[in-house]
């Protein structure tokens, strides 16, 4: 079988693979930043829950994402739960830690200036210190998102969706002459999710930052 | 003296932590439409003092009442938007335009959104921006001087009664600095706002305000009167130290000229003369083959003071300074007499000097 | 396939990032020092006492014996432990090259390719090598250290790049030779940097080595997938339980000798 036959043959499989790919990243990309993003607000100013909320997103971070998978398959049990839950505990750590560094490097004068007109704490965040934080923010949730590009892929084992599913049928075929177009598929198409949420940061930078201060 | 607008009383603070007060039992009146300025040894509690009239710090005890009301019973939000704050590094919303910038206050106050328009433009122009080519800019695209007119116009934007000023001018060069101060002058005589204002600058403070406290240690008030009477009546060493040593030069600051001022041009024959283009004043033709310079005429409506006078008369290197009308037309000169007069004046006892300052706390501030 | 992330790459340059200050040990270090280990041996112990309490049947007894797991353990850490010097061997001397002078267009096209190869899954370089190279611990080695010299190089250069052109000139000027400057400021200057790069590499390490299992080059990872294809959670669970504790651990030890060789003042 050439390749152009297998990705005829394939074709279908492999779309579904990469768009669920996509999906399951930004899925999860957008929960790590819904907790992430309140846990950095929350904790932003009382030292020990800050540190606390570090240590236990840099602890997620650490542990081995194939680990992490086995041991949710036994309450969530297998296909994307699991993966969802991981990958969304995975993208939390560079989103509290961009988070907080954002809020607190606002300048002093700004929030001064923003509580001399009258603003109460809610409006502060969401008019100033958010909007002043984002660009910072915003790193913080492309790093995230690119880190689980790759970790998405191992969600295969557990039966997760995504192009991990293309590697682990080249795993599963080796010996067959399609082993290899599996992989290499899986593999590039990977990348390519990753170019592509490169692509869709790089948008979403230059229309959610205000020019007043791009750079 | 007016009606008194903000008072506070027995006012304290002493920040947790601390064992030694930044405010100790300060008791102080300000008259409503008068700027009065605080102005003291760094660290001695004007910032801290002036952030209490707006509970940006809670005072620990003592009571600070504006129009009889006593500010803690105040949501400090709403009293907020109801006293304009304008701070020496600015603080405008980098993310937000010029427009956003001095709407912010009527955004929160609910205004609609045409009338933060046309109160936008409104408030750029007065403090000399342009609307048209300012209202869409952002805070990084605007000189520092332009950033603190917008500051100034964000503070003024919901027309509150009473304006707190922390060093507004105090990061700007002194050229900037000075033109802000005019503009600002002028500004206040159309206005007529409450202004507590903490300055660093003697000068500054003299030329600026209706009033001067002068703190010490714990925001103790050394003195507070009027600039002419503090220049010539220091209520203790502290205060002639702080007004410095040319007190009597400052003085000069302070002493409007006016027609009674001016004596005609020197005889022509002999000294300099007086050079003319097309009926207007433009320079000195001096005799002693130093040949032509040229002078600036002081306009008697732009409200010219003795340190003017004396100011060209030293540039200029000629006898006199020349006051003209708004046409450019000579109307009369300044010469060192009338200086020296006014020197001797503040820096001595002298009746005169009294009379002379008298006249100047009448008009010439504000 | 665990993924974690240097510090220094979560800020985005200009950002100020906190600044600890202190000399030699810092305050706290010994709470810090014992306080992982304790949590991380009751872990150890909560999973045995959970194991103990459970009915095993033939399979997950036959799977859990002392002999087997500790024999997984130590494959899992010769695979770590050679693909890791093996990065340290390979990262370190290239980062510095790469940030030499003469190489200052090449450093851009190395980040750039550090970029991408960043989205590179590592499960996928695995089944490729044993695809294409043959299965075998010879090979996942190779994988691995393919797919964790990133951080190590990355980390390199950026700990290298930090330091102030004008140290490093005045150096020169008090006549040290581009060695010196080299082995005398600049590389203490970046060790901190470096090391919190090769912290990321091994728990990416420990992560990865566990997919090695399914190209039968054993580990950790064998317990997981055997619980996998046996369907016996509670294999499952002991194998991704003791990865996680071991990465865990690995990354408590390089955090500590990381702030142990911190040049003191930094
Ligand atoms: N937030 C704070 N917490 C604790 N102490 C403070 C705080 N703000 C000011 N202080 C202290 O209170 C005293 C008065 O400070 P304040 O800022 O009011 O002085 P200032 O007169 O405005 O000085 P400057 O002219 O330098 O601006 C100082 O000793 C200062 O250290
Ligand atoms: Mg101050």
């Amino acid at each position: 079988m050439s390749y152009e036959e297998y990705l005829g043959y394939f074709q279908e499989g492999l779309l579904r693979q990469f768009g669920d790919h996509l999906a399951v990243v930004l899925l999860s990309t957008l929960l790590g930043s819904i907790v992430g993003v309140s846990a950095g607000i929350l904790v932003r100013h009382q030292p020990g829950p800050r540190e606390i909320v570090l240590k236990v997103a840099g602890t997620m971070l650490t542990i081995p994402s194939l680990a992490l998978y086995a041991v949710l398959i036994g309450i969530l049990g297998l296909g994307w739960p699991p993966v969802l839950l991981a990958l969304t505990a995975y993208s939390l750590l560079p989103i509290i830690q961009n988070t907080i560094v954002g809020l607190n490097s606002v300048s002093a004068p700004v929030l001064e200036a923003a509580r001399g007109i009258g603003m109460g704490d809610k409006v502060r965040l969401v008019r100033v210190e958010l909007p002043l934080a984002w660009p910072v923010i915003l790193v913080g949730i492309r790093t995230a998102a690119i880190i689980l590009v790759s970790t998405a892929a191992l969600g295969a084992v557990v039966r997760g969706p995504g192009l991990g599913n293309a590697i682990y049928a080249g795993l599963n075929s080796i010996g067959s002459s399609v082993a290899l177009y599996q992989v290499l598929t899986g593999v590039g198409g990977v990348v390519v999710v990753g170019l592509l949420l490169n692509a869709i940061f790089f948008a979403l930078a230059r229309l959610t930052i205000p020019r007043g201060i791009r750079d | 003296m007016t009606e008194t607008l903000i008072r506070l009383e027995q006012l304290n603070k002493t920040y947790p932590g601390h064992s030694v007060p930044a405010v100790e039992r300060l008791d102080l009146s300000i008259p409503d439409g008068e700027i009065v300025m605080f102005i003291g040894p760094s660290g001695c509690g004007k910032t801290t003092t002036m952030k209490m009239i707006n509970r940006l710090i809670e005072p620990s005890s003592g009571r600070i009442v504006i129009a009889g009301e006593d500010v803690t019973s105040i949501d400090p939000n709403e009293l907020r938007r109801r006293v304009g704050y304008v701070i020496q590094q600015v603080g405008l919303f980098p993310h937000v335009r010029v427009s956003g910038n001095v709407g912010a206050v009527l955004r929160l106050l609910k205004w609609p959104s045409d009338k933060i328009a046309r109160r936008v433009d409104e408030m750029l122009d007065l403090v000399g921006l342009d609307p048209s080519q300012y209202r869409d800019s952002y805070p990084k695209q605007l000189s520092g001087g332009q950033q603190q007119r917008v500051g100034v116009a964000r503070a003024l934007a919901a027309d509150p009664p009473v304006m707190l000023m922390d060093e507004p001018f105090g990061s700007v060069d002194p050229i900037t600095r000075e033109h802000l101060q005019d503009e600002f002058l002028r500004l206040q005589q159309e206005i007529r706002k409450t202004i507590v204002f903490v300055t660093h600058d003697i000068t500054e403070a003299l030329r600026m305000g209706d009033r001067i406290a002068i703190l010490g240690e714990r925001s103790r008030v050394e003195q507070y009167d009027t600039p002419p009477n503090v220049v010539a009546r220091p209520s203790s060493d502290f205060v002639a130290n702080f007004i410095g040593t040319n007190a009597g030069l400052r003085a000069l600051t302070l002493m409007p000229i006016d027609r009674q001022t001016l004596v005609p041009p020197p005889a022509e024959r002999e000294g300099p003369r007086l050079v003319y283009d097309e009926d207007r004043p433009v320079g000195w033709h001096l005799s002693d083959g130093l040949g032509t310079t040229r002078i600036q005429p002081l306009r008697l409506s732009a409200q010219p003071v003795l340190a003017d006078a004396l100011n060209q008369i030293v540039s200029s290197q000629a006898p006199a300074a020349v006051v003209v009308d708004d046409d450019g037309q000579l109307l009369g000169c300044v010469d060192m007499s009338a200086v020296q007069a006014a020197v001797r004046g503040a820096a001595g006892n002298g009746d005169r000097s009294d009379v002379q300052m008298e006249a100047a706390s009448g008009d010439g501030s504000a | 396939m665990a993924t974690a992330q240097p510090d220094a790459l979560l800020i985005p340059p200009g950002a100020p990032v906190p600044t600890r200050v202190g000399t030699g040990l810092r305050p706290g270090f010994t709470r810090r020092l014992v306080t992982t280990p304790i949590v991380l041996a009751l872990s150890l112990l909560a999973l045995y006492l959970w194991v103990q309490s459970r009915d095993l049947d033939i399979v997950e007894d036959r799977t859990l014996t002392q002999g087997q797991v500790l024999k997984a353990l130590a494959q899992h850490l010769q695979l770590v432990g050679l693909s890791s010097l093996a990065v340290l061997a390979i990262a370190v001397p290239l980062g510095i090259l790469v940030t030499r002078k003469s190489f200052r267009h090449a450093s851009p096209v190395t980040i750039a390719i550090a970029s991408v190869g960043q989205t590179i899954p590592s499960f996928g370089v695995i089944v490729l090598f044993a695809l294409t190279l043959g299965f075998g611990s010879r090979y996942v080695i190779y994988a691995l250290i393919l797919s964790t010299v990133l951080p190590v190089l990355s980390n390199t250069i950026a700990g290298l790049q930090q330091i102030e052109p004008a140290l490093k000139e005045a150096a020169s000027g008090v006549g040290m030779t581009p060695l010196q400057v080299l082995t005398r400021i600049e590389l203490p200057l970046a060790v901190p940097v470096l090391l919190a790069g090769l912290r990321t590499s091994i728990v990416l390490n420990v992560g990865t080595a566990t997919v090695a299992a399914f190209t039968g080059a054993g580990g950790l990872g064998s317990l997981i997938v055997t619980g996998l294809v046996q369907n016996r959670d509670v294999i499952t669970v002991v194998g991704g339980a003791l990865t996680a504790i071991l990465a865990l651990a690995l990354d408590h030890l390089t955090r500590m000798t990381q702030e142990l060789l911190t040049p003191r003042g930094l």
